[in-house]
């Protein structure tokens, strides 16, 4: 490969709707992860998102096998996952990580069992368990940047409540903060999040960009505030550096962006262990 | 009027009476020493009047209020059993974390602004702390988090503090400040002050009243009666009930 040829191949690759609409819709969705992902990660359920996008292999299977748009159904479905795993969880006083075990290895059984009887939409099924980042339509980069706002409007909104519930839940009810509502907001905002996210790295990966960036702005960090925005400019950054890799050196790019996260991750680790020493 | 009163609280958990049938009230002003071996039930009845644990039966009464209705959380301050960071990593400061024990007063959204940061460094000037405010909470000592803890149970002014034994991680030096601290709390400022602890005897200088506590109401009244009580001589022994009367 002629490394000389690399920027130029950028450039034309820039000019393409279809790579325009994945760098939109893929940082618009990684800002939403990272965010998120910062708050869950510190509250130890970020497993949330795998056991959603898990979940979602049932209402996509199920939508694609009547023909409806996977989202329509997904999205609702996931709502009421999410709502049955924080039920599970503290109602029925069932560990968190069993609840999300729980109700992720149903959505994935039933979508199998969808994808063994309508044979015919496996090849879409695949598309949405790997992500197919460069197929995002103009509807979906439009949902996916109207999401991205309604999460960062309610995060701000809710920043503080967050902030606090996630250094000490008990504390937070004791000041008489609703917890419960906080609660749901935040798993709501994640489903919406992780499933607009399936289209980007697929059900496999996406909760790899829930984790990634919060982990990797958590070893350098020392305030909240700060965390959360590295956690933001490396989930862009590893977006758009995946999709233009992916574009040169024609790999998944689902798979590449999680790779670039990774890479930020050891990163990150070396510096803090060097700061360290 | 009382700020607290409790009536004939029982509390089950899994099946199994915590608290029976306790009955006491805490006037303003008061310091009351909440003792008693472990798995008294100490906690449990502070986490009843703090609404984090359901009650079985009896009623709860803050600041003449039923527990269900009070909503003036802000008037009330805590500082939990253990309060030890958790994740020693957590990404926030000790002004962030104090800060937020000003929520409570707060409607949505919450935001802070310069009156509160300076709120919160009167506070951390208070005890002494107001060097910690950008660190990381963390890299803090037992001893400097206990007192970032208080500071966070103290910073919107509360009428009641509410103290999980706050003197269980500190060392005897660290653990004599802070009762000098809290009981400076209750004479200047005349806070309220409910603590718990398994030091009878310490509890005994500071303290205005002492309840005693083993699942049921053992004792309820000052440390002058508990020493002169012939019930505690009985349930104690003479030996004990001296040792804990002369310790201080």
């Amino acid at each position: 490969m002629d490394i000389t040829q690399i920027f130029p191949q950028i450039i034309e690759a820039l000019q393409f709707g279809f790579v325009q609409r994945a760098v939109v819709a893929g940082c618009f969705i990684g800002v939403c992860c990272a965010v998120l992902g910062v708050f869950l990660v510190l509250r130890r359920l970020s497993l949330i998102g795998e056991g959603l996008a898990h979940f979602s292999l049932a209402p996509i299977g199920l939508a694609l096998m009547l023909g409806i748009y996977p989202l329509y159904v997904a999205l609702p479905m996931g709502i009421l996952a999410s709502f049955w795993i924080l039920h599970l969880a503290h109602r029925a006083n069932m560990y968190g990580d069993a609840a999300i075990g729980l109700v992720s290895a149903i959505g994935v059984a039933a979508g199998v069992i969808m994808a063994s009887i309508g044979s015919g939409f496996n090849v879409d099924l695949f598309g949405y368990l790997f992500g197919d980042i460069l197929a995002v339509n103009r509807l979906e980069s439009l949902m996916t940047i109207g999401l991205s706002f309604v999460v960062l409007l309610l995060v701000l909104l809710n920043y503080q409540d967050l902030f606090a519930i996630a250094f000490d839940e008990e504390y937070a009810m004791v000041l008489g903060l609703n917890t419960v509502r906080t609660n749901q907001i935040l798993v709501i905002l994640t489903t919406f999040t992780v499933i607009l996210g399936i289209k980007v790295v697929g059900i496999m990966l996406v909760s790899s960009l829930i984790i990634f960036p919060a982990v990797t702005a958590l070893q350098l960090s020392r305030g909240f505030k700060t965390a959360i925005i590295f956690a933001v400019v490396a989930a862009i950054c590893s977006v758009v550096l995946g999709i233009v890799l992916a574009f040169i050196l024609n790999f998944p790019a689902g798979a590449t962006i999680v790779l670039v996260n990774f890479v930020f991750f050891l990163i990150s680790y070396s510096l803090k262990t060097l700061i360290k020493v | 009027m009382s700020v607290i009163t409790v009536q004939n609280l029982s509390v089950k958990m899994h099946n199994s009476t915590v608290l029976s049938d306790i009955s006491f009230e805490v006037a303003p002003g008061e310091y009351l020493g909440i003792v008693g071996p472990n798995g008294s039930g100490k906690s449990t009845l502070i986490r009843s009047l703090l609404g984090l644990t359901e009650i079985e039966k009896g009623r709860i009464e803050i600041m003449g209020r039923p527990l269900a209705d009070f909503r003036e959380w802000s008037k009330i301050g805590y500082l939990p059993q253990a309060a030890v960071v958790a994740n020693k990593s957590f990404p926030a400061s000790v002004g962030e974390v104090v800060a937020t024990g000003l929520l409570g007063r707060k409607s949505f959204p919450r935001r802070f602004n310069a009156k509160d940061r300076d709120t919160v460094l009167r506070t951390l000037e208070t005890l002494g702390i107001e060097h910690l405010y950008q660190k990381q909470i963390g890299k803090l000592s037992g001893g400097q988090s206990q007192r970032v803890f208080l500071a966070r149970a103290m910073v919107s002014n509360p009428d009641i503090l509410i103290l999980d034994e706050p003197t269980a991680a500190l060392d005897p030096v660290t653990r004599g400040n802070f009762y000098e601290t809290i009981a400076s709390l209750n004479k200047d400022q005349k806070k309220t002050i409910l603590l718990i602890t398994h030091d009878s005897a310490t509890i005994g200088s500071y303290a205005g009243k002492l309840l005693y506590l083993d699942r049921r109401l053992i004792f309820f009244g000052s440390f002058g009666e508990f020493c002169q009580s012939k019930d505690m001589s009985l349930y104690f022994g003479d030996f004990a009930q001296h040792l804990i009367c002369h310790q201080h």
